[in-house]
């Protein structure tokens, strides 16, 4: 029997299926990793190739630094450190303008060309999820334990790090020694113990007539903002007050912690007037030694007053230490800013060991030691052995830093963004409280209508 | 048809007017005489004709006056091109330190102001270079602060730069007080000195020329940012402290 010759439809049809099963089969087999509900493709498990030369476009921060020859060297050194261990990794930078590194982020990112490394400023780019590598999925539990655990949650989208923790820059509360030995007649022991703003009753009339309780910055990362954090848990239980949100991590204030904070303020206007510019002229005030406290500041601020009163005459009416928020516990939460370094797939990402050698720049610049640029903008990095070294080396100059370290360690941070509506609305109404201009009741309805997110 | 026609003719004339109008060079103040530093006057109708070239160029060049040498010097493409003395303010009068333009270039003006005149947009009098009829003035702290030089040198300069020109004038600031509060639109000697400090602080505000604009407002914004300061794009105290300026 002669064989029947198979038409070229029946070759077609093979070829399409064969097609079609490779295409099921790589797209069931493609690595990815599940976060929250949805699924990233990358590879945690993909290594460097030892063969293969990368190239990877990093975009900094312009910080602006003056020592030590300004941050283009501290980078090119770091980059020529990074490329001693893996030598085919090539590093190309742009440094990004300090406020519009996000922005130029954000373009890039539309039109798939940001860069494999970035280092954020003090805006935390969202998670991307379409282009974000989850480095979580790529740390061991001990790369995870060389980071303060509070700055690497920070980080985390549904439990899982999604950047590597950099720095942190705590708001802190600076006490002015030589009035608060006054107040609680010797040496005071508040770190020890606490202290509450209600305190300052019973402390008032030791406090000299011309001098004030408290000035400071009330910005969305500033004293009231720090209250209102510490405020919520000190009579409630964190479920009760609805501190954590579960469905996403993400931590908000209570409108009870908010109300008790004004409330806690008023009495505090009532017992000394602050000065119309307790917050314009606070750095002023507190120098001069007008004010027992300098609330809400960045550690950079505690730096200048220290070494502005290394210079100055008047450094006996005014010995500045860094003292913990208001409570009568010790701290629980501190307010703090955060600098991270994301990984992101872009159109020249290569498959997944690149991406691979992305998470191996970002983790050696997320640990590298010489902390140089953060010293000068004390800014605390988030590698716990860096910090040690950064806090060791400032010592001599600044003095008790190392209570930031004991703040990273000991207390939850929270990074609350700034809001638009805050500055706008918030922030007059407030303003004009402090300085007594305006009614609890008034700033009560404005503060009602903001989501402190 | 023809009435169509002169419709036409009559309304592209009428336009044509109206452009003419709309695009006549408008002087930007109604004033025909201003007062230089130095004390004298001059009309603008003779400064209007003796105008060259005020159209701001790409510009190339570089004018650098050194108050403690008492020189200015001519740079083009980064190179010193030429270099003559000059006569600068006396301690009481000093010449504007800052960044300035060249704004207008202006030929005789009669006694005082020698050969020609090249005035700069300082926003708190009215400075230049110019010439002088006291030669022997040259090399001494002696105007009140305009930058005078001899007038076969000026009339040399006058010919090599063009209107936009940047201008460094180089010195000690003078002593000065600060206002408690400086915010956009604010001119004046203080924020030249903030312009500085903020340069000085890795926080770019543009030109150093006492004026507080949008540039200066963003590099204030920035400072405000870094320090974790109330983000008010104007500078107080706390600012003041933090700049090194109190």
């Amino acid at each position: 029997m002669p064989k029947k010759k198979l038409s070229w439809v029946y070759w077609l049809f093979l070829v399409i299926c064969f097609g079609a099963g490779f295409l099921i089969t790589r797209l069931g087999h493609q690595p990815r990793v599940k976060l929250g509900e949805q699924y990233i493709y990358c590879n945690p498990h993909a290594k460097v190739n030892p063969k293969k030369t990368y190239r990877l476009r990093l975009w900094d921060t312009d910080w602006p630094i003056q020592q030590s020859g300004g941050y283009r060297t501290y980078l090119d050194r770091l980059i020529r450190d990074f490329q001693k261990e893996y030598p085919n990794i090539q590093v190309q930078y742009s440094l990004l303008d300090l406020m519009e590194g996000p922005n130029q982020l954000a373009k890039a990112l539309k039109t798939n060309s940001a860069p494999d490394v970035f280092c954020s400023s003090f805006s935390i780019p969202e998670f991307n999820f379409k282009r974000q590598i989850p480095v979580g999925f790529y740390l061991k539990r001990d790369e995870k334990e060389v980071y303060f655990s509070e700055a690497l949650k920070l980080t985390e989208v549904n439990g899982v790090p999604c950047s590597f923790p950099r720095w942190l820059a705590p708001t802190i509360w600076i006490g002015n020694q030589h009035l608060l030995k006054g107040i609680y007649s010797g040496e005071p022991s508040i770190h020890t113990k606490g202290y509450d703003l209600a305190d300052f009753q019973n402390m008032s009339p030791r406090l000299p007539r011309d001098k004030f309780i408290l000035v400071g910055n009330i910005g969305h990362n500033g004293f009231f903002t720090d209250l209102a954090a510490n405020a919520s848990v000190m009579n409630t239980t964190t479920e009760e007050s609805g501190l954590v949100k579960p469905e996403t991590g993400n931590l908000f204030l209570t409108q009870t912690g908010i109300a008790e904070t004004l409330d806690q303020l008023q009495h505090l206007i009532t017992l000394r007037r602050n000065p119309s510019d307790f917050e314009s002229n606070a750095i002023g005030h507190f120098l001069k030694g007008n004010s027992v406290i300098l609330a809400g500041v960045r550690p950079v601020v505690y730096r200048f007053i220290k070494t502005r009163l290394a210079e100055a005459p008047h450094q006996n009416i005014c010995q500045p230490v860094i003292i913990p928020s208001p409570g009568k516990r010790p701290q629980k939460y501190t307010l703090t800013e955060n600098g991270v370094i994301c990984i992101y797939r872009n159109k020249n990402s290569a498959g997944d060991d690149h991406i691979a050698a992305a998470v191996k720049l970002g983790q050696f610049i997320s640990t590298y030691e010489s902390t140089r640029p953060f010293q000068e903008m004390m800014l605390l990095p988030a590698a716990v052995k860096s910090a040690a070294k950064w806090c060791q080396e400032l010592k001599p100059a600044v003095g008790d830093v190392d209570y930031l370290i004991q703040l990273a360690k000991h207390t939850t941070l929270l990074n609350i963004p700034g809001y638009i509506k805050y500055q706008n609305d918030i922030y007059p109404a407030l303003h004009d409280f402090c300085a007594n201009k305006a009614s609890l009741e008034s700033v009560k309805a404005k503060l009602a209508t903001l989501k402190w997110q | 048809m023809k009435a169509k026609l002169l419709m036409t003719v009559f309304s592209g004339l009428f336009i044509a007017t109206l452009v003419c109008f709309m695009t006549q060079p408008v002087h930007s103040a109604n004033i025909s005489h201003i007062t230089c530093e130095d004390g004298e006057q001059f009309s603008l109708k003779e400064w209007d004709a003796m105008e060259t070239s005020n159209i701001a160029i790409e510009n190339r060049d570089l004018i650098v006056v050194e108050t403690h040498k008492l020189r200015l010097t001519l740079y083009r493409d980064g190179k010193m091109l030429r270099t003559y003395p000059v006569a600068i303010g006396t301690s009481k009068t000093p010449s504007p330190i800052g960044e300035w333009k060249i704004i207008h270039k202006g030929g005789n003006w009669g006694n005082g102001f020698g050969a020609r005149w090249l005035g700069l947009n300082v926003p708190w009098g009215i400075y230049g270079i110019h010439g002088t009829d006291q030669p022997s003035s040259i090399g001494y702290r002696a105007s009140h602060g305009c930058i005078r030089m001899l007038n076969r040198n000026v009339v040399e300069l006058y010919d090599l730069i063009k209107v936009g020109t940047p201008v460094h004038i180089i010195g000690d600031l003078p002593k000065i007080t600060f206002r408690r509060e400086m915010r956009i639109t604010n001119a004046g000697k203080d924020i030249v000195e903030i312009q500085f400090a903020l340069r000085r602080a890795g926080f770019n505000p543009g030109n150093a020329d006492g004026r507080f604009g949008i540039s200066m407002e963003q590099a204030v914004y920035k400072f405000q940012r870094f320090y974790g300061l109330a983000i008010t794009g104007r500078i107080g105290s706390n600012e003041q402290y933090l700049l090194k300026i109190r």
